[in-house]
């Protein structure tokens, strides 16, 4: 018998648009945890350097690596998000870090948006409890919006990525719409 | 209410949860022959003064660290906000 | 020169009357144009009022506004922007404005003095429930709520500026274009819908032109700064900690559109500057409060903003020269030692009398007895204001404002534009922001000679909307009620919807004058938010319905729904509980189809619910020890293991089952309400007590979907989706193993050989991508062994059958004794909760033990919550022997079971006592048994 199992993107291909923004849900995209071994900072730095050509990211921060990006979510964990299809990936990053980093696979929790559009700053006083005005590109910051966690990452000056729990998705949806 | 996160700056209150007292940091030995009072105190006994109180929230819809908030609790100012690891790591 | 526009012209009601108004009128102006002197009946005696005020502090103009079914209540009519189509009732009257049958009130005046609730419906004690309250409560308040379903949209949000500016008057004004022009990013904020403050209302020539060119001109110029956020109808109403202001800003005052209403703003901001403006106050003399009394500065508001004439033969009686600006045929000056001690009129003022007994004809009395800075926002941080006997006002206390703000303009006791302008440049400066020289303006300084009341025996009027007089508060203190905060709750002076905006110090002052006290010494109530009504609505924002709480959907949510599964709130969950098919009557018959069905068979139910954390580090497993009671770091790679978690206070906390992948990686699961909680305690547990281990957690319960797959042939039905590499059979894959696998042709997945159900069973989990897909395979494949998908409810019944503690049992009361796992608990190890476990209370022999519980004869009903007493002994606290906490139908064995805690239970095994549920009315005896009724040696689960 043939099982051949399918994957299923979240929304289904439904986006969300206005005169000012536009929102769809990004697939093929892997998000790994990484969290660093205790007393092994230098090791993790060095490694890091070695592999992606710049240091990790500060805190409230990301870098950009090839692939994608790293950015920083708790002192002894960041967070990488590369842009290609590999379920499992996270075995490969901790093939790299060799002992030094722990690695977790956190793609299928999360809901993954690209948000486009100029002048976004004000678009989110009604939705996350951020400053916008002073969030620049190079910038991430993990908060919560109407009882949900979300991520946002302002990959460039116009475009920003919004991760939030995949079981939340309808519901976040449903509150993003509300405002744009 | 506002905390000042000593990494990511003044955040909402929203992204953060309560715990208690920042002495719950100073677990004590269970294998102390005084154990039984010791934890005693530690888990129900407060001297709950009113004024600088220091206390545990957990940054929940952020980073998720531990922090230690000294903060007033008559006049509700906030003086310092300090990872708890760091406490904790001193403390050991 | 007005600011409505007579070219747009609005169509409104009032009591059903048709009226005609302008844009930008209020409904009060829009009714005093079409000379409407009536607009309500006071709370009390029921006795005619007229519109007092122009502004928020309005206590007589309160009206209902009606769309269709919905009434909005108590909304003041100087503040609602008139729109076309309003309609308008006056309340608390019946049956109508002009005869009021309860207007008999005011021939009882004298039984409704202050404290006449406290005094009289005393006897006999049975008539207060059944009959004097529920009068009162029809009698009582002033809005009716139409009990229909809030229709507006509301939101929420958050701003951040360097400054806010609360109230754009000419201080308001000032500070905030030259904050602005100096690039600060700046809110300005105001409760009016047109900017501009006493300008409006005064129209005083500044610069060269008239106040409103004059403001025209400089809004203008704010809206076009990019760094300033203008927002009218925004009332600041309170201030938080930590820099933090709340606003309420009002979109539209018609109900039940299809944009949002209003808006509850939470502001952040590094300084704030209040310039709030102040309050006339009106004094207190016999029958001042027939229509067409009103505040001096209202009577010129409508005259210069509104073009609105208020009489033909004006009136004015003050105590300061402010009073003397309004166009008036008659002055009556405090000063002067003229006074008015009288006036007449029914539905409107006639004429007056003075004190020297002259009358004097007039159809409008514009009062002025001083002005009150409206500081109500330095007192949210406890602040008290001081009294200030020159301006005969209190003040903000300088010493003791909130952190981060200024007070100018009247609000800080400068009642003069050139005043407020001053306070503005003083204050900006302070702060090192460049400001402009003010512009000229003519000014005279304020001059007052305090005067509240006019002695009388007839009443005078002090809170117009709860209708308390100078008598009452005279009486108050007579009757030893002296402190301000006891006649404050004695009479209910300052406690109605306007929280004593014209009332509070006037009262004061009356007490003051009956204590011999000066009004200092009297002192003031607190302050607190909010400033000016909220309506719930708006508290709730957009968080109703099906926006209440965000709700989180499962991997096979979908499916599920196209099977027609009922689901269930679990927390933020939505659960499939049963899933009936065609020709089933009820929940019953559902769930034992699906109990039968897995057990003969299999079932396959989500449980991807549970949480998930990923623990990781090399000293992952020394981690796990000091959290549960028993050992995870001699737990071999490949195996899962059962996990207890205490409190530290030494109960059950949450329990679930663990599983190692390597030297370095545990995944442990928890139960589905106790997720967040569990992972909050272990990284308290691994930032703070352990920092020093190498030990990680990242919460996984959303990365994976997992099935439970239970039934004698669930294995056979794996089989046929897990990849020919990996043999999991029973000789190789053992129950409580774990492994990493893939299925399906290569599809990572891990699989893992756990039962809640006491079947044969499995776990088996895919990346959520895949599992939708999942779900539909196992049901396809399973087609041959009629696999069943089943719910919540059949989970629950069927681990009831096998006696396993849930949720119901860890309620946060009992420890791992009770759970009878006392067993379970290592000894050498210290963890979690160990020490105080140990205590002689929690530790008794003879203590609560989880024990199963059959009806003790066919055919009886078991309820869950039903306590335990020996056989025919009292139902009362001291026979309590424990109670019932979880019960079910089991088909497996035709009857009613029960679990629960039975104190020393046991050793009672097989003893008769009775099981008794007070709320459903339900006892009867119960037969004391082992709690693992189906299949107790496990063997089904080992296959």
């Amino acid at each position: 018998m043939d099982n051949r199992l399918e994957p299923t993107s979240i929304l289904k291909g439904h986006a969300l648009e206005s005169d000012r923004v536009m929102i769809s849900e990004i697939t093929g995209s892997e998000i790994i945890s990484v969290a660093i071994a205790e007393q092994s900072e230098k090791e993790f730095r060095a490694i890091f350097k070695k592999e992606f050509g710049k240091l990790p990211p500060k805190p409230g921060k990301f870098v950009k690596i090839k692939g994608g990006i790293a950015l920083w979510t708790t002192p002894d964990q960041i967070m990488l998000i590369l842009e290609s299809q590999d379920i499992r990936s996270d075995e490969k990053i901790a093939a790299i870090f060799s002992g030094y980093a722990y690695t977790t696979l956190q793609t299928d929790g999360w809901l993954q948006l690209t948000v486009t559009g100029p002048d976004l700053q004000n678009m989110w006083e009604r939705f996350v409890p951020i400053d916008f005005s002073k969030f620049k590109p190079g910038d991430a910051i993990r908060t919560q919006a109407h009882h949900m966690a979300l991520i946002v990452v302002r990959l460039d000056e116009d475009i920003y990525r919004f991760i939030s729990p995949r079981s939340t998705s309808q519901s976040f949806i449903r509150a993003l719409a509300h405002i744009i | 209410m506002k905390i000042n996160h000593p990494l990511l700056g003044p955040r909402d209150a929203s992204e953060f949860v309560y715990l208690g007292d920042a002495n719950l940091i100073n677990r004590p030995n269970a294998k102390s022959e005084t154990a039984a009072q010791e934890f005693y105190d530690y888990q129900y006994l407060r001297t709950n003064n009113p004024g600088e109180h220091k206390e545990l929230w957990f940054h929940e819809q952020g980073d998720r660290s531990w922090l230690v908030v000294t903060r007033n609790t008559l006049t509700h100012e906030i003086k310092n906000v300090e990872l708890a690891r760091n406490i904790a790591r001193a403390r050991s | 020169m007005s600011l409505v526009d007579q070219s747009r012209v609005l169509n409104f009601t009032f009591d059903g009357k048709n009226y005609q108004g302008f844009h930008g009128d209020t409904l009060a102006s829009a009714l005093l144009r079409n000379k409407v002197s009536l607009v309500g009946r006071s709370f009390k005696y029921h006795r005619p009022r007229g519109i007092m005020g122009a502004g928020s502090e309005e206590p007589n103009g309160l009206v209902e506004i009606h769309k269709g079914k919905v009434c909005e209540p108590n909304r003041r009519a100087t503040t609602v922007k008139l729109f076309d189509g309003l309609e308008a009732k006056s309340q608390n009257r019946f049956p109508s404005l002009k005869y009021d049958l309860l207007s008999v009130n005011d021939l009882f005046s004298p039984f409704f003095a202050a404290g006449f609730y406290y005094k009289t419906f005393m006897w006999p004690r049975s008539f207060w429930e059944k009959v004097y309250e529920p009068a009162i409560r029809r009698a009582a308040g002033l809005g009716r709520l139409s009990h229909a379903a809030d229709p507006d949209q509301y939101d929420k949000g958050f701003l951040f500026c360097d400054l806010l500016v609360i109230g754009a008057g000419p201080a308001g004004l000032w500070a905030a274009l030259n904050a602005g022009r100096a690039g600060k990013q700046v809110i300005l904020a105001d409760e009016d819908f047109h900017m501009g403050g006493r300008i409006l209302s005064d129209n005083p020539e500044i610069a060269a032109l008239s106040g409103h060119e004059w403001v025209a001109q400089i809004l203008a110029e704010l809206s076009a700064l990019a760094n300033v956020r203008l927002m009218p109808r925004t009332t600041i109403y309170g201030v938080f900690d930590h820099g933090i202001y709340g606003a309420l800003e009002t979109k539209t005052d018609e109900i039940g559109g299809a944009n949002t209403r209003q808006v509850l703003w939470k502001i952040n901001a590094e300084r704030s500057i209040l310039a709030a403006g102040a309050t006339e106050r009106p004094i207190a003399f016999a029958n001042n409060d027939r229509p067409g009394v009103m505040l001096a500065s209202a009577v010129r508001t409508y005259a210069n903003r509104f073009g609105v004439t208020c009489g033909s033969n004006i009136a004015v009686f003050t105590n300061n020269n402010s009073g003397l600006e309004t166009n008036a045929a008659h002055i009556i000056d405090t000063r002067q030692a003229h006074y008015v001690s009288d006036t007449m009129g029914r539905h409107r003022i006639k004429a007056l009398r003075l004190v020297s007994g002259e009358k004097i004809r007039t159809d409008c009395l514009a009062v002025s007895g001083g002005w009150n800075p409206n500081l109500h926002l330095t007192c949210h941080k406890r602040g008290r204001p001081v009294w200030d006997d020159a301006l005969a006002c209190f003040k903000p206390d300088p010493k003791n404002l909130p952190e981060g703000m200024s007070v100018i303009g009247a609000a800080n006791g400068s009642f003069s534009t050139i005043g407020a302008f001053r306070d503005a440049q003083n204050v900006l400066m302070d702060d090192q922001i460049k400001c402009e020289k003010p512009p000229n303006v003519d000014h005279i300084d304020y001059e007052v000679s305090a005067f509240w009341h006019v002695k009388s025996k007839k009443r005078a009027w002090v809170d117009f909307q709860n209708d308390v007089t100078a008598k009452d508060i005279e009486l108050a203190h007579q009757e030893g009620f002296s402190s301000v905060e006891h006649v404050k709750r004695y009479t209910t002076l300052g406690m109605a919807t306007d929280q004593g905006r014209t009332s509070n110090v006037v009262g004061l002052a009356v007490l003051a004058e009956a204590t011999g006290q000066s009004i200092p010494q009297t002192g003031t109530t607190i302050f607190r938010p909010p400033y000016t009504p909220i309506p719930l609505g708006a508290l709730a924002g957009r968080h109703k319905g099906q926006d209440f709480k965000p709700v989180r959907q499962t991997p096979s949510h979908d499916f599920a729904q196209e099977q027609g599964a009922t689901f269930v709130e679990s927390g933020y969950w939505k659960r499939a509980q049963w899933i009936a098919r065609k020709g089933e009557k009820g929940w019953r018959d559902s769930v034992d189809r699906e109990v039968l069905m897995t057990r003969n068979s299999v079932g396959v139910c989500d449980v991807s619910t549970l949480g998930k954390i990923d623990v990781q580090g090399r000293d992952a497993g020394k981690f796990l020890n000091k959290v549960y009671v028993n050992t995870f770091s001699t737990l071999k790679v490949g195996r899962c293991r059962y996990g207890l978690m205490l409190r530290e206070d030494g109960m059950a906390m949450d329990d679930g089952t663990c599983a190692r992948f390597s030297d370095t990686h545990f995944v442990m699961t928890t139960t589905t309400a106790n997720a967040g909680r569990v992972f909050r305690h272990l990284e308290f547990c691994r930032q703070c007590l352990w920092p020093e281990m190498d030990v990680h957690l990242i919460s996984t319960t959303e990365q994976w979907a997992q099935y439970a797959v239970a039934g004698p042939n669930s294995r056979k039905l794996l089989e046929k989706i897990v990849d020919p590499a990996f043999d999991i059979s029973n000789e190789n894959f053992p129950y409580m193993g774990c492994q990493e696998l893939t299925i399906c042709g290569g599809v990572r997945a891990r699989l893992f050989r756990l039962s809640f159900s006491g079947e044969l069973a499995y776990e088996i989990a895919v990346p959520t991508r895949y599992g939708d897909s999942l779900i539909r395979t196992l049901m396809k494949a399973g087609e041959e062994f009629e696999v069943v998908l089943y719910g919540l409810e059949a989970l629950g019944v069927m681990r009831i059958e096998k006696g396993h503690p849930a949720g119901n049992e860890l309620n946060g009361q009992t420890t791992a004794a009770n759970l009878g796992l006392s067993g379970f608990v290592s000894k050498k190890k210290d963890c979690i909760g160990k020490v105080l476990s140990q205590r002689e209370g929690l530790a008794a022999q003879d203590g609560l033990a989880l024990v199963g519980f059959i009806p003790a004869h066919s055919g009886g009903k078991i309820t869950n919550g039903a306590h335990f007493v020996e056989k025919g002994a009292k139902a009362i606290p001291e026979n309590d022997l424990g109670y019932m906490t979880s019960v079910a139908w089991s088909p497996m064995l035709n009857s009613y079971i029960g679990i629960g805690f039975l104190k020393d239970g046991k050793n009672r095994l097989g003893q008769i006592i009775e099981a008794k549920d007070y709320v459903r009315n339900n006892h009867l005896e119960v037969e004391v048994v082992s709690p693992h009724f189906f299949d107790p040696e496990g063997g089904r689960l080992r296959g």
